[in-house]
């Protein structure tokens, strides 16, 4: 079948500092401020940052470089999603475009629950204005104060889950107006006023939580700045003798730099064929990285240790990421001063690193649409817009019988790795690293070290199927056969999500069938780029 | 903190912070009116 002819104009990015602080905006997320700390902190301290800087370089760069070369390469020939690329840089292979709904599918669901938690951070912000927060705070109250917000309660805060359905509403509608706005007017315009104020918000957090001396200089005067720090960095040596410490230092890479989530496609997709790929990408990648170390890994269980000491600090991380931002970090902020303002400042923090990630997520279905099916943006918002009110309903509703942790363990932790993948066999065995890496210099404000040949195509590869089987064989097992679940109610909830899910995928299979149908994927002849 | 926690917490932050603003710096000096042919690179293997 012909390839169609009538492509339409496809939009471009404004700046170059726009398409940086976009990416970096995808890569900057929640996971920076709470997944890093409680990670470090759980896995040898200090020595977490070796295996943790190995993964960057040998996990984390490479993929974030072959992402933004496979994404401006599709965006040449109008793809800006990872079905019409991978057609493209297989040469035409017939699987290669139904792979390629995975790379869909990770962003759009994470996209369906990843809203619903920012909603919970912009109401978070305006609950410590108002004085709620800081007054459940100082009551000891928080867990119930985040229950009866989620609605998984009745008590003295909240009668049911209204003003958390509000708001997210709220936040839906946002999300999805920047997004309908385009590219440059919308995505690149948010990055560029969201950005420098998460920027502002974490280091004056983080400014305040080095700055806050010994507070109970007369019961515990060993809580203090350095104590707090050192429970951070103080190494613990024996940790890097555990397998699990390396997995969980390359998984961490692999979360908080969004690789294998499809988001860096569709946004290098918007670049023109001769802007620079090679020093965006790594730029992006390090601003990510002072945001999660210098800044995630100084304020939340910093100040945790100063406050209740290394050991509670311990027990903090042990009980999560979620308990850390939403129930630890507003007590936190009742015994400091200015506590009101950073609590605000702490949770729209939160809240500019949830936008700037969700819109990343929902933009390759988006693309999707618009190129392959050929609708306008418009449409294909407004159609993403009301299909994904409906789930993200459905995850409101089903919270308490884990409808959102069954999506995001497929969602948010196994298929972003498998995604990955398959993403770096087909760039070092089907494209092939030379042709890959020409295509990477095209427009280069920077040379790929040679090196990196060889780890992408060897490294990279063997690290991601080692965390895949490690991770599949420790963790997923049992996920995947339910074995976690005893209660027969959320047993028959997760079943449904599972339904839910293997919908959303199956309908976006039939998607790629039809824009096959439309002569979107034609024969190539085997031949690549 | 003990000193070799001081020591690889000043590694990190510097390693880090050094990258991100080598990386800024070169951004702000490669700007798009000096656009170059692509790289000539080797391709040796």
């Amino acid at each position: 079948m012909p390839e169609q002819k009538a492509v339409r104009r496809r939009e471009n990015w404004g700046s170059r500092l726009g398409v940086i602080l976009a990416v970096s905006g995808s890569a900057v997320g929640l996971g920076n401020f709470l997944r890093f700390p409680v990670k470090a902190a759980q896995n040898g301290g200090g020595a977490f940052m070796i295996p943790y800087f190995l993964a960057f370089l040998l996990v984390g760069i490479p993929l974030a470089w072959i992402e933004w070369t496979l994404g401006r390469y599709g965006g040449k020939h109008s793809h800006g999603s990872a079905p019409g690329i991978y057609h493209r840089v297989t040469g035409g292979r017939s699987w290669a475009k139904y792979v390629g709904a995975i790379s869909i599918f990770v962003p759009l669901v994470i996209s369906f629950y990843y809203v619903y938690v920012e909603s919970w951070t912009l109401a978070f912000s305006l609950f410590s204005l108002t004085g709620q927060i800081p007054e459940a705070a100082a009551a000891g109250n928080m867990t119930a104060f985040l229950n009866g917000f989620l609605g998984i309660e009745k008590n003295q805060y909240f009668s049911g889950p209204w003003t958390a359905l509000a708001i997210f509403a709220l936040v839906f509608v946002l999300n999805y107006t920047f997004i309908y706005r385009g590219v440059a007017m919308g995505i690149e315009k948010l990055n560029k006023v969201a950005m420098p104020i998460l920027l502002f918000c974490g280091v004056i957090l983080a400014i305040r939580v080095l700055t806050l001396g010994t507070p109970d200089s007369v019961n515990h005067p060993e809580w203090n700045v350095t104590s707090g720090l050192g429970f951070m960095w103080n190494p613990n040596w024996a940790d890097l003798l555990k397998a699990r410490v390396w997995i969980e230092a390359a998984g961490q890479i692999f979360f908080t730099l969004s690789v294998g989530m499809g988001a860096i496609l569709a946004y290098a997709s918007y670049l023109r064929h001769r802007d620079d790929v090679v020093l965006s990408s790594l730029t992006s990648c390090s601003a990510n990285e002072f945001c999660e170390v210098i800044l995630g890994g100084s304020i939340g269980l910093v100040a945790a240790a100063i406050f209740y000491g290394a050991a509670q600090a311990q027990t903090i991380a042990q009980s999560g990421a979620f308990s850390l931002g939403f129930i630890t970090m507003p007590m936190i902020f009742g015994h400091m001063g200015g506590g009101t303002v950073m609590g605000f400042l702490w949770f729209f923090l939160l809240f500019l690193a949830g936008i700037t990630s969700c819109v990343s997520l929902i933009q390759p279905a988006v693309a999707f649409l618009e190129d392959e099916l050929g609708l306008n943006r418009q449409s294909a918002v407004t159609l993403l817009g009301a299909v994904g009110f409906c789930i993200t309903l459905f995850v409101v509703l089903t919270l308490a019988y884990g409808s959102l942790d069954e999506m995001d363990f497929w969602a948010g932790t196994m298929f972003p790795v498998v995604s990955a993948t398959i993403e770096i066999i087909i760039f070092a065995y089907f494209l092939g690293v030379r042709k890959g890496f020409e295509e990477m210099h095209h427009g280069a404000d920077m040379k790929v070290p040679k090196l990196y040949r060889h780890v992408i195509r060897y490294i990279t590869p063997i690290y991601l199927i080692t965390i895949l089987v490690v991770w599949g064989y420790q963790e997923w097992i049992s996920v995947v056969f339910m074995r976690n679940i005893s209660d027969p109610i959320q047993f028959r909830f997760v079943l449904i999500t599972r339904i839910l899910l293997l919908l959303i995928f199956g309908t976006l299979i039939l998607l790629i069938v039809k824009a096959n149908r439309r002569g979107r994927f034609p024969a190539l002849k085997g031949k690549g780029l | 903190m003990t000193l070799v926690g001081w020591i690889l917490m000043g590694i990190s932050w510097g390693v880090i912070l050094g990258l991100f603003v080598l990386c800024l710096v070169k951004v702000f000096r490669t700007q798009k009116a000096n656009i170059r042919a692509p790289l000539e690179i080797e391709t040796d293997d």
